[in-house]
């Protein structure tokens, strides 16, 4: 679950001959070419990359995969400093002042990296530096095929396949032109020495003993490193080969116990004669998986799995490195994006104001308007009203007067005012028609009083009566309503207006 | 131009981004500033718009009923004007009463009592049929003037279902209302 989780991480030794690869159980190994000044040359670079582009290819959908990198220890420094004790960060400034102090280069060239080996009284601390030009050129390399590298030193890790943590000991790989040697004091790292001796020069006694070519003396090497066995003629050549080997290990720093590891050393010969010449005991390390597994890469790969972490050093290339250049523009992406959420945040607050202002404006304005409008209105209101009240109800009259009249009765005159008063002078046929009609009129609940102020017989016809009557309607809210209105609608009065002010 | 030295280059560097950021942080402050008083703009017309809303609401009721009596009488008081309102409202009575088939005769019009908020009052006298007589009547305060019947009177015709009508119409001063102190909104 863990390895799910965890970042994808490749494994890499870069030796001075040959750059080993391990991707998961993949291995890859491809020779290098080097210029004189120990650089990578160019066509060996564009190689390197299309041979590790098509190894990669496979798992193409990883991206920036974490690359750890073991380099040979060619030009790198190992100091042991003690400092007086301290934080984190004030102990890695020290070391930076250290490191500016003692070493023959400048920081500014150089790539180093720490590893805080005590803390007892003082803070003990080895340092590892190498020319930045170095790691810059492996890095570029590296990045080019879309990994992430983390250098360390490939001494190191060859350590951690040895199981004895606290004694003194030696390591020395064996390479094909060079071995390196680390030495351990109380499972310290104390010091580090390439020693130019190599399977190489094996190859080159086998070749001058047996005098057969250089490529049937490495089968005959390779034959003796698989089976054991190993022709007489030989073995005294060989024998003295491992002997010079032997002279020029630092017998002093050696330890209890010398430890062998790289393809030479699977010639059981080399371990014995190690023994024998620098009376120290060896041991070849046996290495678990393929040959293609370097003793640095498989180191790399346990200390990697049991810590979980970085190695114990880590070269640090500092100032304008590659790293520094690729994340730049990275950290100024989440700068400009958490500015431009910060200029939100605060332009949130005012964006109501910015929107609905002008609106505001203009509703603030047709309101002020509309107010000081509103006199004009109630004047209206006042003059319409009066209006409505004054309007007398002539027809609803005639209409009641109409409706009470009987047959045979000849209306002379009508006269009615304003405020409600009418007076009609008529003919009637007897005085109980003219009783009939008052009441009628009375009846009608529209007239408030009726009089008849005059009755006497008609001039021209003595069977009539001539009858002049007054009357009052009702005024106001007493009058019944009616269904008239004026101009052939509801009369004013009559219709109740829905929303009259209170 | 003689090259920069790396150290150079950085206090350039440093120069211009010191520059960018007095340059952000003034005329941030600047914007910062001018939008607060905005806000501030902002908050007071709010406030004010509130404060007009709830003064005019009770006179909603009141310009209702307002445009209900102008949409019955179908009469706009603003546009009555005092000089010719008269005259125009004479000649649509007349032509009310032509279109009833009422003929009239002598009109007579007289100045009207001021106190009684009156621009003139009107005398008419004719004769028509009686549905016509009844319609013309009904009509009059819809012509669109502000015309009140004072008085009628009608008396009997010669002819059969004729009638003789008389009436006594005044016509509202509308500058009268104008000039009474209106409430405050």
């Amino acid at each position: 679950m863990s390895s799910i989780l965890s970042a994808p991480s490749i494994f890499i030794e870069i030796g001075q001959s040959t750059l080993s690869v391990l991707d998961g159980d993949d291995g890859l190994e491809l020779s290098l070419e080097r210029i004189e000044s120990g650089r990578l040359s160019a066509q060996c670079i564009e190689r390197l990359k299309e041979s590790l582009g098509v190894f990669l290819k496979k798992h193409n959908w990883r991206n920036n995969v974490r690359a750890y990198c073991a380099i040979n220890a060619r030009g790198v420094l190992l100091r042991r400093l003690s400092l007086p004790l301290c934080g984190r960060e004030e102990l890695e400034r020290l070391v930076a002042l250290q490191v500016e102090r003692e070493l023959p280069l400048p920081a500014s060239e150089l790539a180093w990296g720490y590893w805080l080996v005590n803390s007892g009284e003082k803070h003990e601390v080895l340092v590892a530096a190498i020319k930045r030009d170095v790691l810059d050129e492996y890095s570029a390399l590296l990045r080019s095929c879309r990994l992430e590298p983390v250098f360390t030193l490939g001494a190191l890790a060859r350590c951690a396949l040895c199981t004895e943590s606290s004694a003194s000991y030696a390591l020395l790989d064996i390479g094909q032109r060079q071995s390196e040697l680390i030495w351990i004091e109380q499972g310290i790292p104390a010091g580090l020495r390439v020693v130019p001796w190599g399977g190489e020069n094996l190859t080159r006694v086998i070749e001058a003993a047996s005098g057969l070519d250089r490529l049937e003396a490495e089968k005959i090497k390779l034959h003796a490193a698989a089976n054991g066995e190993m022709n007489s003629a030989i073995r005294p050549a060989v024998q003295r080969e491992v002997g010079a080997l032997a002279k020029a290990l630092p017998s002093d720093r050696v330890g209890q116990k010398l430890y062998v590891t790289g393809p030479t050393a699977r010639l059981p010969l080399v371990a014995t004669q190690l023994a024998e010449d620098a009376q120290v005991a060896c041991e070849r390390l046996d290495l678990a998986g393929p040959e293609a597994h370097s003793a640095a890469i498989l180191g790399l790969r346990k200390s990697i799995q049991q810590n979980g972490a970085a190695p114990s050093l880590v070269f640090h290339i500092r100032e304008e490195t590659h790293g520094v250049k690729t994340r730049t523009p990275a950290t100024w992406k989440w700068a400009a994006l958490a500015a431009m959420l910060a200029i939100t945040a605060v332009l949130l607050r005012y964006a109501d104001v910015l929107i609905n202002q002008p609106r505001l404006a203009g509703k603030l304005a047709s309101l002020k308007a509309y107010r000081e409008n509103l006199p004009n209105i109630e004047r209206e209101l006042a003059f319409l009203q009066y209006l409505k009240t004054n309007q007398p109800v002539y027809i609803d009259a005639i209409s009641v007067i109409a409706n009470a009249i009987g047959g045979g009765t000849r209306l002379d005159t009508l006269s009615i005012g304003r405020s409600g008063d009418i007076s009609l002078r008529a003919t009637m046929r007897d005085a109980q028609q003219v009783m009939d009609f008052r009441s009628k009129l009375l009846d009608s609940g529209f007239f408030s009083s009726v009089v008849v102020e005059e009755q006497s017989p008609s001039a021209s016809d003595k069977q009539k009566l001539t009858v002049r009557m007054s009357g009052q309607w009702k005024l106001g809210s007493e009058l019944p309503a009616t269904a008239e209105k004026p101009g052939g609608r509801a009369s004013p009065r009559a219709e109740p207006v829905k929303k009259e002010q209170g | 131009m003689p090259e920069l030295t790396a150290r150079e280059k950085q206090m350039l560097r440093f120069g211009v981004i010191g520059i960018a950021v007095y340059l952000a942080l003034f005329g941030g402050l600047k914007i910062w500033r001018h939008l607060e008083t905005r806000r501030a703009q902002y908050a007071l017309m709010t406030t004010e718009a509130n404060r007009i809303r709830r003064q005019i609401q009770p006179y909603e009721n009141r310009v209702l009923l307002a445009e209900k009596l102008k949409e019955i009488y179908r009469i706009n008081p603003q546009k009555l004007s005092r000089m010719t309102v008269v005259a125009e409202a004479s000649a649509a009575i007349q032509k009310e009463a032509k279109d009833r088939k009422v003929q009239f005769g002598p009109i007579r019009e007289t100045p009207a009592r001021s106190a009684a908020k009156e621009l003139a009052s009107m005398q008419f006298e004719g004769s028509g049929p009686v549905p016509g007589v009844m319609e013309f009547l009904q009509r009059l305060p819809a012509l669109g003037y502000p015309v009140i019947v004072d008085a009628v009177q009608f008396n009997p015709e010669s002819k059969p279902g004729m009638v003789k009508v008389s009436l006594t119409i005044v016509i509202l001063d509308f500058d009268q209302w104008k000039t009474e102190e209106a409430p405050r909104a």
